[in-house]
């Protein structure tokens, strides 16, 4: 049996003939496997309980039933908490290794405490042929002052279902940097919103994927700005090559009230295959006047003047390609520690350049 | 302005106020309100129109009453069929000279200055009053060379009966969405075009549409046909005065460009603030055909506006510009949709929009590329102002490429006067209220500069009059 | 006499539209030799470089191509590459999506005496050291963001580092300061360190070519060369312009 979701929820409807208005998407009921996450970390001063602690920050980006699921399913539990003033140089590394049939669902509470900072990262990862299931709720509260970088890599095998939920809700000045990197699975959601009460708080949003082999990948960003001076930048960057899709939203929301804020979105999709597809949905929603919002999107091939520059040099159509995953690749190590680069590596030579190219 | 499409065209010297005059309703023929079969069935017996036309009707009415009112856009709920009066009769049979129509009617369109423009600037022009045409004549010189323009109902039995059957609401089908299925059951009105292959209409053809009627809805159809190699540009302007009820209008347009083809279609819509507009435009355009439209929303209580081209053949081109101002009590939904649907095609669009006094404006589109299109082209600029902040601006675009060696590109911006603007203008001895004006024309402009110049002074005139009063 | 490298036959171009740009070129280059290519804008000077490497926005509508000895006219732009012709562009484009790093190893996989790991380094680390260039920007996406003057020293990386047969720089001077002007001149005097080497350097920069052994001068006006000669060719041109060259043209073409 399954839970049938309506996951990634456009803020506002558009045409439904485009069926970009919401992912459905089917989560087993079966009960959890038991994954022990593996806690990589070399300071005391953080907390880290087995409780929920957010139970107060308003889900959204799915629809209600989305975050029914992820409670009640949920078998790894964590709340991390960051005292105040306390900043965690090292990252905090929360390593999820997933057996080729398991089942997890996770929910992680993340409070940092007044001025306090922190770099957390979580990895999911799997064999190249699995067909697991991962789905987690990732709930942020950053109060004053305290600014966090969140990192969620997913490595899962090639007929998994990942589902990657990021909901923050930041005070006065605090700032969250989010980085997802959907790499892995067949279908890969990842979600993230950040309410931005307080004044001057900002919000950045990254998303790295490369898309491949039958992958589905659908991603739903979203950002309100509610204090005035609040900043927000959404960025999606990514390649399609083979058979794989990609439906990418993202909204900026200005709601009445926070003058003096900016929001910025941009994407770049990079189309490497014929049968790549490739949809975009950026909104911008805006309901006060004291405030800039821009996007802007590219979508496409090389054109033939970039295209001609690389031939100059002797690579061929096929070599570029390769060149295009490759750099994807060493920039997304370029991001991450040691330890989590390396998989990526393990990844790639498995996945990437195994079958797709 | 060097586009001789473009040269002195119809109505001068309007401000708002000019259009919300209302006329006494004399010796009309008013349906009763509400949507049934029996009404759809009145409507087409008073046509004396060919078999399948009542059938397609029919049908059309099954499948409105089967599909369910959008789940996105502007409330609609304030709209209830069944007390709209879909069609009224005026009193008058069509003519070809204005002396023929009767003086109020034609005081109408005098006061909107038609007549005027027609003497000066087109090659053709139709009126419609409510539910019927009630003036269509077409200049000797350009029927001469094949052109035929003339109301959509009276083409059905002539020569060009045929072809009308074999486009009619082939473009837009009434499985569309539930206006245009509405539209299919109880349309009446509208122009049909035909453009010979290789003719140049060299000067605009014009087809105004004015609702009277109180609790009316309006639903012409129009369909205009231009040949191989054939050029027309093609003016529509609608109003209506405003009453306390609501009104409708559910129009259709279909365009058929031709290979090597090309046809600008410009809008001035100015509906009354009780109007719902829920009007369809489509485009299909073949090899090497051209498709503009210039498009200016500054009426109606709530519009669902999206012309749509189909770039059908290699290389075919289309290019969309508009504009919409939204203030008090409106809810405008305005954009555009494009299917590349073959090699090489481009599309460029380009909208404005502007809100305030409570104004909402939404900026909607959908590009599609299809596996067909590969090497094509499209770019997408929408760029929002935010007049005050009791109004709202939305931007919501759709791109869905299914091609890869394509080229898409979009940009959107929203924001408010630049303040610092207005600082430099001050400085220069302007006033507050003159530097906003200034800015908001500004804005505009590159949309007003694509209008038939008299409505680029009517644009302005209505940007000056709202900006009237609006510092404070 | 040593051996031809580069020769064009009645070398015509038109751009794909069908504009003809370059009418019936004659023109040998023997390896060793360094030939400089001058003429008014807008000549069709770079449609030449960029055509001996097969830029699809133009098509050969006469003549043809030969590189050592062999015809070359039907093969693409990376096989092109792949026989040892280099071109520096006057206007190199911006690849997001590809880090100057892994284009260069995978432009090098391609050179004749390709570089393994160690060596690649190695010789990247010179040559960045040579061209004042830090190494942080091997990291960056290929001249995303680079300004004028780095994306010329980003070619002559590339050059150095694939080491071709036969270069084609196409202003490779343009927009530079003094300094880097200076910089590219070392890159130029090592690549032409062995006599196997041929070169098309298209300049106007009294500074570069009076430092530089060289050998023809080819005057290209309107499409047409009208004018071959020596390095006393250079020295008329900056003292008195095109304008003889272009009376000559103007004449020939009514
Ligand atoms: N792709 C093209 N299509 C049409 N005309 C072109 C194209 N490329 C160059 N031209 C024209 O050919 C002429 C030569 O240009 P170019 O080779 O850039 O000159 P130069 O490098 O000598 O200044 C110019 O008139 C230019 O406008
Ligand atoms: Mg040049």
């Amino acid at each position: 049996m399954y839970t049938a979701l309506n996951a990634n929820k456009l803020p506002v409807l558009t045409w439904n003939r485009f069926n970009v208005n919401s992912k459905e998407l089917h989560l087993s009921n079966e009960p959890d496997s038991a994954v022990t996450p593996k806690i990589i970390t070399d300071n005391d001063a953080i907390k880290i309980n087995d409780n929920r602690t957010l139970d107060d920050i308003v889900f959204s980006g799915s629809d209600k039933k989305t975050e029914a699921y992820i409670l009640k399913n949920a078998s790894v539990t964590k709340s991390i908490i960051v005292p105040q003033n306390s900043t965690l140089a090292a990252p905090l590394i929360f390593d999820l290794t997933l057996q080729p049939t398991d089942k997890l669902t996770g929910i992680f509470d993340i409070s940092l405490e007044e001025n306090s900072s922190a770099n957390i990262m979580i990895s999911v990862s799997s064999l190249a042929q699995s067909t697991a299931q991962y789905a987690d709720l990732i709930r942020v509260h950053a109060a004053n002052g305290a600014s966090l970088k969140l990192t969620c890599l997913q490595l899962l095998g090639s007929s998994a279902v990942s589902f990657n939920n990021i909901v923050s809700r930041l005070e006065n000045d605090a700032k969250i940097s989010i980085l997802q990197i959907p790499l892995g699975a067949g279908t890969a959601l990842a979600s993230a919103t950040a309410d931005l009460r307080g004044y001057h708080s900002s919000a950045s949003i990254r998303s790295d994927y490369i898309g491949h082999l039958e992958q589905d990948i659908d991603l739903n960003y979203v950002v309100r700005h509610y204090g005035k001076k609040t900043l927000s930048d959404i960025k999606m960057t990514g390649l399609l090559s083979d058979a794989s899709r990609k439906t990418a939203r993202g909204t900026i929301d200005f709601h009445r009230g926070c003058k003096g804020s900016s929001g910025n979105e941009s994407e770049n999709v990079l189309l490497l295959s014929e049968k790549a597809r490739n949809k975009s949905v950026p909104l911008i929603l805006c309901d006060e006047d004291d405030v800039a919002g821009t996007h802007g999107a590219a979508i496409g091939t090389l054109d033939e003047d970039r295209f001609f520059y690389l031939k100059s040099r002797g690579i061929d159509e096929k070599a570029a390609r390769q060149l295009f995953l490759d750099s994807a690749v060493s920039r997304l190590k370029n991001l991450l520690p040691e330890i989590l680069a390396a998989k990526i590596d393990n990844y790639s030579k498995e996945v990437l350049f195994n079958e797709s190219v | 302005m060097s586009d001789i499409s473009t040269k002195n065209s119809s109505i001068t010297d309007v401000n708002r106020s000019l259009y919300d005059f209302t006329k006494e309703e004399k010796d009309v023929e008013k349906l009763a309100s509400g949507l049934t079969e029996e009404i759809v069935r009145q409507i087409s017996a008073k046509k004396n129109e060919p078999a399948w036309m009542l059938d397609h009707r029919l049908k059309s009415l099954q499948i409105y009453n089967e599909l369910k009112v959008p789940n996105w856009g502007p409330d609609i709920s304030g709209l209830d069929i069944n007390n709209i009066v879909t069609y009224v009769r005026p009193n008058t049979k069509m003519a070809a000279k204005w002396d023929d129509v009767p003086e109020d009617i034609k005081d109408t369109f005098e006061r909107l200055g038609i007549p005027d423009a027609e003497r000066t600037s087109l090659a053709g022009v139709g009126a419609q009053y409510d539910s019927e045409l009630v003036y269509h004549n077409i200049q000797e010189s350009v029927a001469e060379k094949g052109v035929i323009y003339s109301g959509i109902e009276e083409a059905l039995s002539g020569p060009y009966a045929e072809m009308i059957e074999k486009h009619f609401m082939k473009l837009v089908p009434s499985t569309d969405h539930k206006f245009a299925a509405l539209h299919g059951a109880v349309w009446s009105g509208g122009s049909f075009v035909y453009v010979p292959p290789y003719t140049d209409v060299e000067i605009p053809l014009q087809s105004y549409f004015r609702l009277n009627s109180p609790g009316a809805g309006q639903f012409e159809h129009t369909l205009i046909i231009v040949d191989k190699g054939a050029r027309l540009h093609f003016i529509e302007g609608c109003s209506a005065p405003k009453y306390n009820v609501a009104n409708l209008h559910a129009g259709c347009v279909e365009l058929f460009v031709g290979e090597e083809a090309h046809l600008r279609y410009s809008t001035i819509e100015n509906w009354s603030k009780n109007m719902y507009n829920l009007n369809t435009k489509r485009a299909k355009v073949e090899k090497n055909g051209v498709m503009e439209w210039v498009s200016g929303s500054f009426g109606s209580h709530i519009s669902y506006l999206y012309p749509m081209t189909i770039l059908n053949g290699e290389y075919a081109k289309s290019e969309f510009t508009g504009i919409t101002f939204a203030g008090e009590g409106q809810n405008l939904d305005t954009g555009t949709k494009i299917l590349h649907n073959a090699p090489h095609t481009s599309s460029v669009i380009s909208t404005k929009s502007l809100s305030k006094s409570g104004g909402i404006s939404t900026f909607r589109s959908a590009v599609t590329v299809t596996e067909k299109a590969h090497k094509s082209k499209t770019s997408v600029s929408c760029q929002s102002l935010m007049l005050d902040d009791k109004s709202r601006s939305d931007t919501i675009p759709l791109m869905d490429v299914r091609c890869n060696d394509v080229n898409v590109g979009h940009e959107a911006s929203i924001g408010r006067i630049d303040d610092d603007a207005v600082f430099y203008l001050m400085s220069r001895g302007l006033s507050e209220e003159e530097a906003k004006t200034l800015i908001v024309n500004g804005f505009a402009n590159p949309i007003s500069k694509e209008l038939p110049l008299e409505y680029a002074v009517e644009m302005n005139n209505l940007i000056r009059l709202e900006m009237e009063g609006s510092i404070g | 006499m040593s051996d031809n490298l580069l020769e064009v036959k009645n070398y015509s171009v038109a751009s794909t539209d069908n504009v003809p740009i370059l009418h019936s070129l004659n023109l040998t280059i023997k390896k060793g030799e360094t030939h400089v290519l001058m003429g008014p804008n807008g000549a069709g000077k770079s449609t030449f470089g960029s055509s001996l490497l097969s830029n699809p926005a133009y098509k050969l509508t006469d003549g043809s191509i030969f590189f050592e000895k062999e015809n070359i006219t039907e093969l693409s732009t990376d096989k092109r590459a792949k026989k040892g012709i280099f071109l520096s562009f006057q206007a190199p484009v911006e690849i997001p999506g590809i880090s100057l790093y892994s284009f260069l190893r995978a432009a090098v996989k391609n050179a004749e005496t390709p570089l393994t790991g160690k060596l690649f380094r190695k010789k990247l680390n010179e040559i960045l050291k040579v061209l004042d260039l830090k190494q942080e920007y091997l990291e960056r996406d290929l001249n995303v963001g680079f300004s004028g003057g780095e994306r010329k020293k980003v070619e002559m990386l590339q050059l150095l580092m694939l080491s071709p047969k036969m270069a084609v720089l196409d202003e490779t001077d343009s927009g530079l300061d003094v300094d880097a002007v200076n910089i590219m001149l070392k890159g130029i005097n090592e690549f032409q360190q062995t006599d196997e080497k041929g070169m098309l350097i298209i300049s106007h920069n009294m500074h570069i070519l009076n430092r530089l052994k060289i050998d023809k001068v080819h005057i290209l006006v309107k499409g047409r060369i009208v004018a071959d000669g020596g390095s006393e060719l250079i020295q008329e041109i900056n003292e008195n312009g095109f304008i003889r060259f272009e009376n000559q043209a103007g004449d020939g073409n009514v």
